[in-house]
């Protein structure tokens, strides 16, 4: 009993406290025995810089890291012209992240249509979400447009593509330019600082185009999506929707977001049980209504 | 069902667990907090898609009067303005935001450099490699829905107004 009460305390601490603290805690419970001693030296010193860097960095920071990853995907894709569907993406957007636990980000969300019909998406640490004509082709509602940009709103609020910067250069010029190391770095060499910024796009736009998150990071992701739909008053069960259309678009691709994304299936799986725990919803008919007016557009 | 003392036990801690997790997410405590966002609309209610009061900028010093769910009443510390008004948490930060090359005695936990590394300056440098399309970024950057806009959005849909 005591020992469940332990965990369970243990497991709510970790939930809210820094990486930096994550390592002195696992050191901790190594010493307590509750965890193997190596397991807990290695989770210790491996993220001590990197859970700093992530501690520290600013939204700022975020934004302009943002930028860069966003434009880098925008050399290789041309923007979908269409005003008033961006604005309709854009509006879809706005209402789930006003409801969220995260509404501000240093500048915005703002959605673009990538002019493609790969079935695709990326979102920036600095709140820019490009998704591709082709996904937004699947959706057969405003709640399972809902679902994809959820989706990618979820990432940028667990800050996955931060955590994908491993470089050093990366974490050692975030540190240096987050200000709490302001009287030590003052002087930082700008063409570090250069360089770091360099290899933090680059480790970041490898996992979103070549690896790929981690499955737990995708499932993740889906999670908080459904949270995200119904605190803005969307139907979760339009991610339901949106996966099964996944399933036939993407039978025999092997590109693109079929690389670096679970199957549409172990996804349904991992949400099965999670759909419960939000109230049942209806579509609404003023939604239907304004979505089919501008389905044609994609 | 008949549950055991242990399972009840087991409940309560969940309980008080979740609780914790809730008051700890999103609230920031009163007193001195920055502006940590370019710039963001103090609004004259807890809502979204209230009035709009004031706009306040990167770094602005205000102080935090309460918290409630993920909204915090302010004052700015301003001496000739001390307009209130309502602001998403997320968007302060406790840590005091100075302008780089200024001589500060506060502890350097308690900083954020403005405008030094991974700013607008490095982007100017980065921009040269040429492996980025800014224009494109820009261009949706502007993109900004209206609080009007967005409330008429919401009212229409039958979503909910961010409160």
């Amino acid at each position: 009993m005591k020992k469940s009460i332990l965990l369970i305390l243990t497991a709510v601490s970790l939930l809210f406290v820094s990486c930096s603290t994550i390592s002195v805690a696992s050191s901790i419970a190594g010493d307590l025995g509750l965890i193997d001693k190596n397991v807990a030296k290695s989770i210790s010193t491996a993220s001590t810089s990197l859970g700093k860097a992530m501690e520290e960095i600013t939204p700022e920071q975020e934004y302009y890291i943002g930028r860069a990853v966003a434009g880098t995907i925008l050399e290789k894709y041309n923007v979908y012209n269409s005003a008033k569907m961006q604005k309709y993406l854009n509006e879809i957007c706005s209402a789930i992240v006003i409801n969220s636990d995260k509404p501000v980000l240093y500048k915005g969300y703002y959605v673009a249509i990538l002019d493609t019909d790969e079935v695709n998406a990326f979102a920036t640490s600095g709140g820019h979400i490009l998704v591709s004509r082709g996904l937004l082709q699947c959706a057969k509602s405003e709640d399972a447009l809902a679902a994809v940009l959820s989706h990618e709103i979820a990432h940028i609020q667990l800050q996955h593509s931060i955590k994908a910067i491993k470089s050093s250069r990366a974490t050692s010029a975030i540190l240096q330019t987050a200000g709490t190391a302001v009287t030590l770095y003052n002087n930082a060499n700008d063409k570090d600082i250069l360089s770091g910024f360099d290899d933090s796009i680059s480790d970041i736009i490898s996992t979103m185009v070549e690896s790929g998150y981690s499955k737990q990071q995708e499932f993740d992701a889906d999670s908080k999506a459904l949270s995200l739909m119904a605190q803005a008053g969307y139907n979760p069960n339009a991610m339901k929707s949106m996966l099964d259309l996944l399933k036939e678009k993407e039978k025999g691709q092997t590109s693109g977001f079929s690389k670096t994304h679970p199957s549409p299936e172990s996804r349904e799986k991992n949400l099965q049980d999670q759909y419960d725990a939000y109230q049942e919803k209806t579509y609404d008919s003023s939604r239907v209504a304004r979505f089919n007016k501008i389905k044609s557009l994609l | 069902m008949t549950l055991s003392l242990e399972n009840i036990m087991k409940r309560k801690i969940l309980l008080i667990a979740a609780a914790l997790l809730c008051t700890f997410a999103f609230a920031i405590e009163p007193g001195t907090a920055y502006v940590s966002c370019e710039k963001i609309q103090l609004h004259a209610k807890p809502k979204a898609t209230s009035k709009a009061v004031k706009k306040l900028y990167y770094g602005n010093e205000v102080t935090v009067v309460l918290s409630k769910g993920k909204w915090a009443k302010i004052v700015l510390s301003s001496s000739d303005d001390s307009t209130s008004g309502w602001i998403q948490s997320s968007a302060l930060t406790k840590r005091k935001i100075v302008a780089k090359g200024s001589k500060v005695s506060a502890s350097t936990s308690e900083l954020a450099l403005a405008g030094k590394g991974f700013s607008s300056e490095v982007e100017g440098e980065y921009k040269k490699k040429g492996k980025a399309n800014y224009t494109a970024v820009d261009a949706m950057e502007k993109n900004e829905i209206s609080t009007e806009e967005l409330e008429e959005f919401i009212e229409d849909g039958k979503l909910n107004g961010g409160e």
